[in-house]
């Protein structure tokens, strides 16, 4: 598949059509299915319908921008009218909404084509899209291995070159973890800068609406289709890099390690100036972390609870944990989460930019419970959580490896994005720029 | 179990069975565990 970038000027050099795009990426999901699973739901008619469109438009002179013609996907916790959008539960598997999501409307305006909705982990509560309603996700690199999660189809789709991007979300490290497992960029924004308007809620302090791609600028593209009259901080030249020495380098694989310490010898060649940080205990804010989600989480699906037959084992246990949390503890938590975010605040008078593995392990095999020693879940989430926790936009750049795929983290200020984007390609040479 | 998380259930009138509040009492344990101490940060919230 193609990038945007390319997508979009064989578009215009009439070298390629919007359907002749449609049929390709719909073709390579259908084949990739049983191996993959990376779809819930394949949307053919609508695909080659907005295909068609795209093509009449740019025919008569109508050019919707960098997205016209480009195809697509979305993670099933996204409403689309008239498609059914399960949120990977058995809850809502016949659930056909009557409007779409504000991302879904925004990517209609720009002329991009939606193929189809992602697979994901159940509720998007969960890492390892191991669904069990619709099957596990499986990682494009591995399909042994699964495709992390929650927005395991999203990532998958990407990495396996079905769609140029697809859109995700991240609670807990949702879309930084998939893109690290399935060695695609996945970048999660400044809490709230995209609209979680028709966004199937999880946790309403942490949930982020992000977007998945080959390459930092295919994501950047896709950022400027939502920042429409949106102003973002521009810093050119931005190279004062914060490595954390506590936290965020402790228990690595040695793979991740390794690739990290080249990533950052690369940077320096480049011209960035590592700088060593301490950062406010990351440690302490995943707890807190957890007792917001945990307690919002639970809270969202009230209505839904006595199902419990409905539920997959893991999902269930947490829903039960967030009804035992007291409204002190949630406030409370809710409350140190600002402290947490003042203090963070401070490092950007010292760095531009911080970098740390997105995660610490590389992909366990389906159905892998622990991973050296440690939990998955816990894994897994243990270098994104904070940032969700913090607001901050972050990003997960596939880093070069000769095995499976390693991410690394880049965290930025408030508004950053576009920032991180430009390091992501200026100083750190990834495997799919 | 630190709480007896099985007769905090009954209080609230939840529909979780005894077994599923037994399995979940130890997470529960260790994460107020390591909640509650944090919340003594908070003098200098405002």
């Amino acid at each position: 598949m193609l990038t945007i970038t390319e997508a979009g000027r064989r578009l215009r050099a009439r070298e390629v059509s919007a359907v002749e795009l449609a049929q390709e990426s719909l073709s390579r999901i259908r084949e990739s299915q049983p191996r993959l699973n990376a779809f819930i739901t394949i949307t053919d008619e609508l695909a080659l319908s907005e295909a068609h469109r795209a093509d009449e438009e740019l025919a008569r002179g109508i050019d919707r921008g960098s997205l016209h013609g480009v195809p697509y996907a979305i993670k099933d916790n996204f409403l689309t009218r008239g498609i059914r959008t399960t949120g990977g539960s058995k809850l809502f598997e016949n659930y056909v909404p009557d409007h779409d999501s504000a991302v879904g409307e925004r990517l209609r305006e720009a002329g991009a084509v939606l193929v189809g909705k992602t697979g994901l982990h159940e509720l998007a509560y969960g890492v390892t899209s191991n669904n069990p309603h619709f099957g596990a996700v499986h990682n494009p690199r591995d399909p042994a291995r699964i495709s992390g999660g929650s927005s395991g189809g999203s990532a998958a789709a990407v990495a396996a070159n079905l769609v140029p991007f697809a859109i995700g979300t991240d609670t807990g490290g949702s879309i930084r973890i998939p893109a690290a497992y399935c060695g695609c960029v996945g970048l999660k924004p400044t809490f709230d800068l995209v609209s979680r308007a028709g966004l199937m809620p999880l946790s309403e302090s942490l949930d982020h609406v992000g977007i998945l791609a080959n390459t930092p600028g295919d994501v950047g593209l896709v950022l400027d289709a939502f920042m429409t009259g949106v102003a973002v901080k521009e810093k050119p030249g931005s190279k004062r890099l914060g490595i954390p020495q506590n936290f965020f380098f402790d228990r690595l694989s040695a793979s991740v390690a390794s690739a990290c310490e080249n990533a950052f010898r690369n940077a320096e060649r480049a011209g960035a100036r590592l700088v060593p940080i301490r950062v406010p205990d990351p440690a302490e804010i995943n707890v807190v972390g957890r007792v917001i989600q945990l307690s919002e989480v639970s809270a969202a699906m009230t209505p839904y609870l006595s199902r419990r037959a409905e539920f997959g084992a893991d999902v269930l246990a947490l829903l039960d944990q967030g009804r035992f949390i007291a409204a002190t503890d949630y406030v409370n938590a809710l409350r140190l989460r600002r402290i947490y975010q003042k203090r963070w605040a401070e490092l950007w008078k010292d760095v531009d930019a911080i970098l740390t593995p997105a995660v610490p392990i590389q992909a366990p095999l389906i159905g892998e419970r622990m991973v050296e020693g440690e939990d998955v879940r816990m894994a897994s989430t243990r270098l994104v959580r904070p940032i969700n926790v913090l607001g901050l936009p972050a990003i997960s750049v596939p880093l070069p490896t000769d095995g499976l795929p390693i991410g690394l983290q880049i965290i930025g200020e408030p508004f950053a994005e576009k920032q991180l984007l430009e390091l992501a390609e200026g100083y750190l040479p990834s495997s799919r720029s | 179990m630190v709480t007896d998380w099985v007769v905090v259930a009954q209080q609230m009138h939840l529909d979780i069975p005894q077994t599923d509040v037994e399995a979940i009492a130890p997470l529960l344990d260790n994460l107020l565990e390591a909640f509650r101490p944090l919340v003594a940060q908070i003098a200098d919230d405002y």
